[in-house]
């Protein structure tokens, strides 16, 4: 299993590839209410995000490039940016490894089930008409992966079967964020489930994983997933480390930790980072240990699913 | 007469095919349709100037794909039919005047008059005491306040009379006249770089003259990607008015291979072949720093040929080629 770092362009997430190898990166657009997106993707179109990333490694660019959590969802759906085919062509333009096919995510609870399943359509919609896309062009479409949507076994396994019928080879699962904390054996059922239908063979990736903790579970399901879980234990000053007694990944305040519960894993460069937070956390700007701090936890996190 | 000595020779060129700025010359007609988009383009035209109705499309994307090659060949393709008024505006300035007054300087005061407009009439009322200054009112110059009072004028032209005067001319030359008028706007996204009033004015000025233009207007829109998609998020009601998006892709080899063939076809010494002057594992090479790109191969070729110019040699091979772009990429 491999873990993609979540990387966002505005505001920029630090450049993680300058200090270890991860195991590849998952870009988002961000939202467009930053106003210097305009300029950063103007470049990234013309260079290809490789270049502008001065990143050789492995990049998936993600659909979701306006905010999902507004009020009126279906009515965001159709929303001009959120046709396939703009978002398909921002993410061609961009030129990563792989794409994610535009989804609409159910991430919210109050949504009536009329509207979820609307919602599921369009979603599988966007798959179909991007195939056929793809097959009048004559490419391959090995490069996309198709998310798969769903609030409960019925949603998923309709949402799944849509997918197998067109002969789908590349999927992911969304909307799993909102459930990593609160229903933890909720989410291993679905991927268990997922599993099931769309086979063995088949590649699966688990978008926006946010419990650390699931990862040896979801390791016996899943090809790759991403996560933003060590930029967001970074803004609570939170570290992760590999505990050496149990071999498994915690997560504490940087305060609690000493050298020498990291020194034996981390890099010399990461170690003298790590030193260098600890020594000066009073002085050192709060953004600046946020990064420091993300860095550190995004190449204990990989090192810890690379052991796993 | 002297004749002067010609580096390129030894090459099989008359001089470098190239372009050395990455933006096509008016004169330059090479064309290579890359995906069929410049037929649609045409096509989209025709059935226009067949119906009448009215249709404004976005042609989209980055620096170097071809957009201002296309909006310029496809304005060339206008001008030939007699049922069309071409107008190109590289850029579209700082408000709706721009495209105003350049559409209404290319339809000509002759044909205004018939239009019978009240501030046409003013114009020439104008015109007849102070020809220059009678013009430029009416595409839209402001007259000081000392000059409205020496003539009696009662206010300058505003954007919103712009707007109907345009959309009212047009609509009055395809029913009188049976000719649509092909509008083609470049570089859009420029607009997003003036201030929040005037942007918003503007590009609400574009919504509303697409609105009142239900007839004889073929408008094409060209926009980086990135500017399109702050267009498509902050401004759905001009998006939503646009009839058509046509994305621009980078060439495939086989495609690039033909519009180096089209430039090196100029510039050939008889009997050389163009292959012989580019091969493809030389374009290849290119392809693979460019991806495709149009613009930046076309540079890139440009400094290759150059530069084995002035090295005197003979041909172009792929080691050549690789040292070239290490000190030019």
């Amino acid at each position: 299993m491999k873990v993609f770092i979540a990387w966002n362009i505005v505001p920029e997430d630090p450049r993680y590839w300058k200090y270890f190898e991860p195991h590849g990166i998952m870009i988002s657009f961000s939202s467009s209410k930053y106003r210097n997106i305009r300029k950063k993707l103007e470049s990234i179109f013309t260079m290809g995000i490789h270049e502008w990333l001065e990143y050789k490694g492995f990049i998936i660019m993600d659909s979701q490039i306006a905010p999902i959590s507004v009020s009126a969802e279906y009515a965001h759906a159709l929303h001009p940016r959120n046709k396939f085919l703009h978002i398909y062509y921002l993410q061609r333009y961009a030129r990563p490894n792989k794409i994610v096919h535009k989804d609409y995510p159910l991430v919210r609870s109050d949504v009536p089930e009329d509207l979820k399943w609307k919602l599921l359509r369009k979603t599988v919609k966007n798959a179909e008409l991007l195939r056929k896309f793809l097959e009048k062009k004559g490419v391959n479409d090995k490069e996309v992966i198709y998310v798969i949507q769903g609030w409960d076994k019925k949603s998923l396994e309709w949402c799944c079967k849509q997918y197998v019928n067109m002969g789908i080879r590349n999927y992911a699962i969304g909307s799993m964020k909102h459930l990593s904390f609160r229903n933890k054996d909720e989410i291993i059922h679905r991927i268990e489930f997922v599993r099931e239908i769309i086979g063995k063979r088949a590649k699966l990736h688990v978008l926006g994983v946010a419990n650390t903790k699931l990862l040896p579970i979801l390791k016996k399901y899943v090809d790759t997933l991403d996560t933003s879980s060590p930029i967001r234990a970074a803004m609570f000053n939170e570290i992760y480390y590999i505990d050496d007694k149990s071999n498994r990944l915690r997560r504490t305040k940087i305060t609690n930790i000493s050298e020498d519960d990291v020194k034996h894993y981390l890099p010399a460069k990461l170690y003298a980072m790590f030193v260098n937070i600890c020594e000066n956390i009073e002085n050192l700007k709060k953004s600046i240990i946020k990064r420091k701090l993300a860095i550190i936890n995004a190449y204990t996190l990989t090192r810890y699913v690379s052991l796993l | 007469m002297t004749k002067h000595y010609n580096p390129y020779e030894r090459l099989g060129l008359l001089a470098n095919p190239f372009p050395r700025i990455p933006i096509p010359a008016e004169e330059n007609n090479v064309l290579v349709d890359v995906d069929g988009k410049f037929s649609l383009l045409k096509r989209l035209m025709e059935q226009t100037s067949i119906s009448g109705n009215s249709m404004a499309i976005s042609l989209i994307g980055p620096y170097g794909s071809g957009k201002t090659h296309y909006l310029k060949a496809l304005c060339r393709e206008a001008r030939k039919f007699e049922r069309t008024l071409a107008i190109y505006v590289d850029n579209p300035g700082t408000d709706f005047f721009t495209i105003y007054k350049k559409t209404l300087e290319e339809i000509g005061i002759d044909t205004l008059i018939t239009v019978g407009l009240k501030q046409v009439k003013e114009a020439l009322r104008l015109m007849s005491i102070n020809p220059e200054l009678g013009y430029s009112w009416l595409l839209g110059e402001k007259l000081t306040y000392k000059e409205r009072n020496k003539f009696n004028v009662r206010k300058n032209l505003d954007q919103e009379e712009a707007i109907n005067i345009l959309a009212e001319t047009l609509k009055h030359i395809f029913t009188k006249y049976g000719r649509i008028t092909v509008l083609l706007i470049d570089e859009l996204e420029t607009i997003l770089d003036l201030n929040i009033i005037r942007k918003q004015r503007y590009l609400s000025s574009l919504r509303k003259f697409i609105d009142k233009t239900q007839y004889g207007l073929f408008m094409v829109i060209a926009c980086t990607p990135a500017g399109w998609d702050t267009i498509v998020s902050n401004h759905p009601s001009l998006v939503r008015r646009v009839s058509r998006t046509i994305y621009l892709e980078n060439a495939t080899f086989s495609e690039m291979k033909l519009i180096v063939k089209e430039y090196l076809r100029r510039y050939l010494i008889s009997d050389n072949d163009e292959e012989d002057i580019i091969a493809d594992d030389v374009l290849k090479q290119v392809l693979e720093v460019t991806d495709g790109n149009i613009g930046e191969t076309l540079r890139l070729l440009s400094i290759i040929v150059d530069e084995a110019a002035f090295e005197g040699l003979s041909e172009i091979n792929v080691e050549f080629v690789k040292r070239v772009l290490s000190e030019n990429v």
